[in-house]
Parts: structure tokens; sequence; C-alpha cells
């Protein structure tokens, strides 16, 4: 019979060893490369790139029309050739930080399914193999593997969130600085802490969730469920935020006093979706408005939330979530 | 029946451990050679409590615990970082092929990634794998499975490797072939190996000394030489053909027969075992019998288990 020794020349390993610290960056590390090697990973960062893409051809149709204009006005010698391109030219008017929110906003669902693929399994399927065993047999405490976890979803996710805003952010400063984009540079790094932070919220809840199952796609169908319930309620309420209001005036772009339930407001950010587009629109100083430049209708808009309440509130469930998922973590099961 | 090694690994003092009202280890104090060393037990003994208290993942009520002088207590991550496990249980990092899960494993332990990825090789081609190494793990047979356990447990080059159970769920060919590598490792890679099993066989292939646990404390520990050998050194004696001249013979010679049958016997005497040999011969060929086979007689591991556990 053959040595089951496969290879005799083996010799046990003396090189260099790192101290044990900072594990945590070994698991976040392989978490994100596993998750930057998905295709669907790169297929829905795509897709939550949408709405950048449906406004930056608007923008250039627009364009092109008004600059057809122009020429057509002033070659014919038309009277009043000036207030036309003034109406034609409503890219001046565009509201551009308004852009981020929306696209940011326009993307939650994909973002959703991002942090389902990314996350779902990240501890279930880790409890389902016994992992921790390998975890915590290495130099690796409860710490390194909890934020190793929280970084290793976290990173995709924030990276997914980005990158389509970058994209708009390099061509509006490339394209449009003479139409006001440079003025609301400082979108770009607002509409990225709501991103950082609505990451955060994803990953925490989602691993807490995930360390109490032994299958990611039960983890992840409890998430998504969460989820939508939760949106589910915000839309409502913003259906009871529609009906129409006596004695409001529907001015579009003028300031209306209405006169409304004060638990409406809180109440549609009592969500997932909400909690994420309301510190958006905190970090971003809108309240949002009509997509595609138009400017807001008063009676529609939902006015941003209190950032600092928002901001405490989304850390609280993530401190809740993340405390469960670090309860969870044990080598071995103690039975009492 | 305790003989303390001269040169210990480990040190375990006082140690007691407790699951809510049950207690796992009593007040268990035992020295643990270097080398290959047993650790046998019934189920429920504390074998395992003690394996996971060595690593810090259970946390003792009382007592300390050093291994290769750093404290398992205060210096756990120093402690996990120069020993490597095998579980009992299957464990893996789900959708990680061999290659990826071990070099992986080896990161942990803190090696740099290119010396991790350039020992996962290594360490999978010596535990028979190099031709899986890019499959992944889940589709492993159970054999397969043992053996990558093994392997993420050797990558980093621990100096002390604990096994629970490693022939668990084996056939009869890949448990050989496990404790042929448990033997290589032990003897030929500098390696102190402690194998927690209740299959005494593979203990006995494997092992130089034993440590017994039962009820969570310690029962008995030593070489499997000593703890195998009978008291009042008999000898075992064949013979060609059974003989019962020869068995007069060595009577007249004030031998004791323990025990005789066929043409095999058992023999003891007061003198040394090489006056004892020296006898027997001359009764042989003072017979005309022929002996065969001469040894000096000791007990199965199994049989000395048995004798301390009740």
């Amino acid at each position: 019979m053959a040595s089951p020794i496969a290879d005799l020349s083996y010799r046990s390993y003396d090189g260099p060893l790192n101290p044990p610290s900072a594990r945590w960056w070994v698991i976040a590390k392989v978490h994100t490369l596993k998750a930057f090697r998905n295709r669907f990973y790169w297929l829905f960062v795509g897709l939550s790139g949408w709405y950048y893409l449906v406004i930056l051809t608007v923008i250039f149709i627009m364009q092109m029309v008004s600059s057809n204009a122009t020429d057509l006005a002033s070659g014919a010698g038309v009277t009043g050739s000036s207030e036309i391109v003034r109406q034609i030219q409503f890219i001046d008017r565009f509201l551009w930080k308004n852009q981020f929110l929306h696209g940011f906003s326009f993307g939650q669902l994909t973002y959703l399914i991002i942090a389902l693929l990314v996350g779902a399994g990240a501890v279930a399927n880790d409890n389902r193999a016994n992992a921790l065993l390998v975890y915590l047999s290495k130099p690796c405490t409860k710490w390194d593997y909890v934020v190793g976890k929280f970084f290793g979803v976290w990173i995709p996710l924030v990276t997914a969130m980005a990158v389509p805003s970058l994209v708009f952010f390099l061509y509006g400063m490339m394209s449009y600085r003479q139409h006001g984009f440079a003025l609301y540079a400082g979108a770009f790094p607002a509409v990225l802490g709501a991103m950082a932070m609505a990451a955060a919220l994803h990953t925490s809840i989602l691993l807490g969730i995930s360390s109490l199952m032994k299958q990611g796609r039960i983890a992840g169908i409890l998430y998504g469920a969460l989820y939508m319930i939760t949106n589910i309620f915000t839309v409502m309420i913003l259906v009871f935020w529609l009906q129409p209001v006596p004695d409001a005036r529907r001015d579009l772009g003028s300031s209306v006093v209405v006169d409304r339930n004060p638990l409406l407001q809180p109440a549609f950010y009592s969500s997932i979706d909400g909690l994420n587009i309301g510190m958006a629109k905190s970090l971003l100083n809108v309240d949002g408005g009509n997509a595609f430049g138009m400017p807001p209708d008063p009676l529609t808009v939902v006015p941003a939330p209190n950032g600092f309440a928002v901001f405490w509130i989304m850390s609280a469930i993530c401190a809740f979530w993340l405390y469960i998922f670090w309860r969870r973590v044990r080598a071995v099961e103690v039975v009492n | 029946m305790i003989a303390p090694p001269l040169e210990a690994i480990a040190s375990v003092v006082n140690l007691t451990v407790r699951y809510g009202r049950f207690t796992a280890l009593q007040d268990f104090s035992v020295q643990v050679p270097k080398g290959c060393v047993g650790l046998l037990g019934p189920n429920g003994a504390g074998k395992t409590t003690l394996i996971k208290t060595l690593l810090g993942f259970v946390t003792p009520t009382a007592g300390t615990a050093t291994i290769l002088g750093h404290s398992v207590q205060k210096e756990g991550a120093k402690v996990r970082q120069r020993v490597g496990l095998m579980p009992e249980q299957d464990c893996h990092l789900p959708g990680m092929s061999a290659i990826e899960f071990v070099a992986y494993a080896g990161e942990l332990a803190g090696m740099p990634q290119a010396q991790a990825l350039r020992r996962a090789h290594e360490v999978l081609e010596y535990s028979g794998l190099g031709e899986s190494r890019y499959r992944k793990v889940e589709t492993f047979s159970t054999g397969m499975k043992q053996r990558i356990k093994l392997a993420q447990a050797l990558v980093h080059g621990p100096k002390l490797l604990l096994l629970d159970e490693p022939t668990n769920g084996l056939d009869p060919r890949g448990r050989e072939e496990m404790l042929k590598l448990i033997r290589d490792i032990s003897l030929h890679k500098d390696v102190n190996v402690i194998v927690s099993s209740h299959i005494l066989r593979d203990i006995e292939k494997t092992c130089e000394s034993v440590i017994v646990v039962v009820k969570g404390q310690l029962k008995m520990q030593g070489s499997i030489r000593d703890l195998t050998r009978i008291q009042g050194h008999p000898v075992d004696v064949e013979l060609k053909e059974p003989s019962p001249t020869w068995q007069e013979a060595i009577v007249r010679r004030g031998i004791t027969i323990v025990s005789a049958e066929r043409n095999k016997a058992r023999l003891q005497h007061e003198a040394p075992t090489e006056v004892t040999t020296k006898m027997i011969f001359e009764a042989a060929r003072e017979v005309g019998a022929e002996v065969r086979g001469l040894s000096v007689a000791t007990k199965s591991l199994e049989e000395a288990f048995l004798e301390v556990v009740h």
C-alpha cells in the first residue's frame, strides 16, 4: 500500500509569524475580496446607478435640444430669444445636490440585494460549517471576528453605494462646472457619509440576524422581510402625507404652511429605507423633491428629519444587533 | 501510578471547570510530556473540556494552565499561535477551496500572505490532498475532511498539535493512513501531539505515553510501556510444538507456569528476566524442544485502561 504521506520532504514551518493583533483585517479582507469576485455583485452595483444614468441621458438630450433651439432662435432673429433660451436651459436651475439624494434613494432596493448577497450568509454559513472552531483556535479573538465580519460586509456595501455616485460626481465636475455643479461639490462627501451610515445599518442588522441562523438563505429571507415590512409602513405613511390638505396652496417653489399630524414625519422615517434616506437628507441639507431637476413640491415632500436624532437611532439599532452578534460568537456550545 | 515527566510541554495545576452545576474537571493537575501523548477516558470524562480549556474556549472556575511557557488565561493569543487544533466536529469555511481554506487559516495564525499560500500547498501535499487542493471543501469525503482539518491545524507550524478524535468516521484504510500521518508528525517533524481518543488501538499505535481522565480527574499517567508492564516480569514463550516434558523441566527449575495453551506458555520467576531466559533455553535444550519466540509479557492498553477505570 502506498504511503498516505504524499510529500516525504515536508518540513514544519519555522518562518515569521506576525504578532497576534489586528486579525480582524485578515477576515475583512478575505470577505471583501470574495464579494468583489462575485459577478452578481458588480451587476447590481451597475444597476444601483440607474438613476444617474437616466439623469445624465436626460441632461445630454436637453442640452442638445437647448443648443439647437438657441441657434435657431438667434439665426431667425426671434424677438425675446434670450427668454426662450433661459426657459430651455433648465440645467442652470438644477438642484445638483438633490440628484445625489435621488441617486441614493432610487438605489435602495439594489443596496438591499447587494447586502443580502454579501452579508446574509456571512455568519450563518460559518455556524453551519462550525467555522468558529477554525477562527477561535487561531490567535483570533471574538472582537477580531465581529469587527472582521462587520467590515467584510460593510466595505463591499459602501463601495457598491459609492461607485455610481463617484462616477456621477466626476462626470459632473468635468462637464457641468459652468452650470453650478461645482457649487455643490460638498454634496459628494455628504452623500458618502449617508452611505457609510446606511451600509453600517444594513451590515449590523444582517449580521445580527445571520448570527442567529444556520442557513444564509433563511437569514436573507428574514432580513428581506424585515426591510420590506418596514418599507410598506413608510409607504402607508406617505399615502397619508399625500392626502389633500384643505386651504393649502400648491404653488410650486413657494413655501406652504400646512398643519399636519406631527407624528407623520417621524413615522415616515421609521424604516430601514426611511432612516437611510432621512440621514441622507440631513447630511445633504435638502428635503428632496421631484426627480430630474424639477423644483420640489412642498406639499408632497416630507421634510428632512433631525440629523442628530436619526444618527443616534441608527447607532442604537447598529449597537443592538452587533451585541446580539457578539453574544452568539462562541467556539463551543455550553449548556448550563 | 502517576509518574511526572521530566520535560513538560503543558502544565495544568488544580484546574476546575464547571458548566453550571455540572463539574467537568475537578481539581485537575497534570504535566504533559513532550512527544505524542494520548488523552484517554470514557465518554464524558472531560477530555474535550480539557482541550477546550487549554485553548481558552472555556474559562476555568479555578486553577491555572500553561502551554509552552505561556499562561492560557493571560496569553491566550500567544498560546493559540503555537498550537494547532484538529477538532472532533467537521469544520471548514464555506465556499472556499482547500487551498484557499488552508492559506486563510495560515493568515489567521499570523503568517504573511505569500508564506501562507506557499505553506498551504506544502501542507496539502503532505496530507495527501495535493490533487484536490482546488476543490471546494464542501465536496470532500469524510476522510478528506479529516485530512484538511489536520492540514489547517498544521499550516502555521505549531509546536503542539491537539487532535480530538482524529480517526472519527474513517474507514479502516483511512484510519490507518491518518495514524501514519500522526506518527510521522510526532516522530519526524518535531511537533508535540496530544491525541484525544477513546479508541485505544489508535493511541497504542501513535503515542508514547498516556493521560487517563475519568470523571474529570486524572486517574493515571505514564509511558505506554510502563502502563502495560505486568508486575513480576513474566515471559511469554512460544515453542515449535507443544512439549509437556519441557513444561516439567521448567517447573523443576522453580519457574511458575502462569498459563499454558498448546505451544504457548506464560512463565514467571523471581529472578531477573535475563536469568529466566537462560533457564528457559536450558530446559529446551535438555528435552530437545525448539523455542520459536520469547518476549517479556505485557498486557494490552485496553486491559490496563479497564483496570484503571474500574
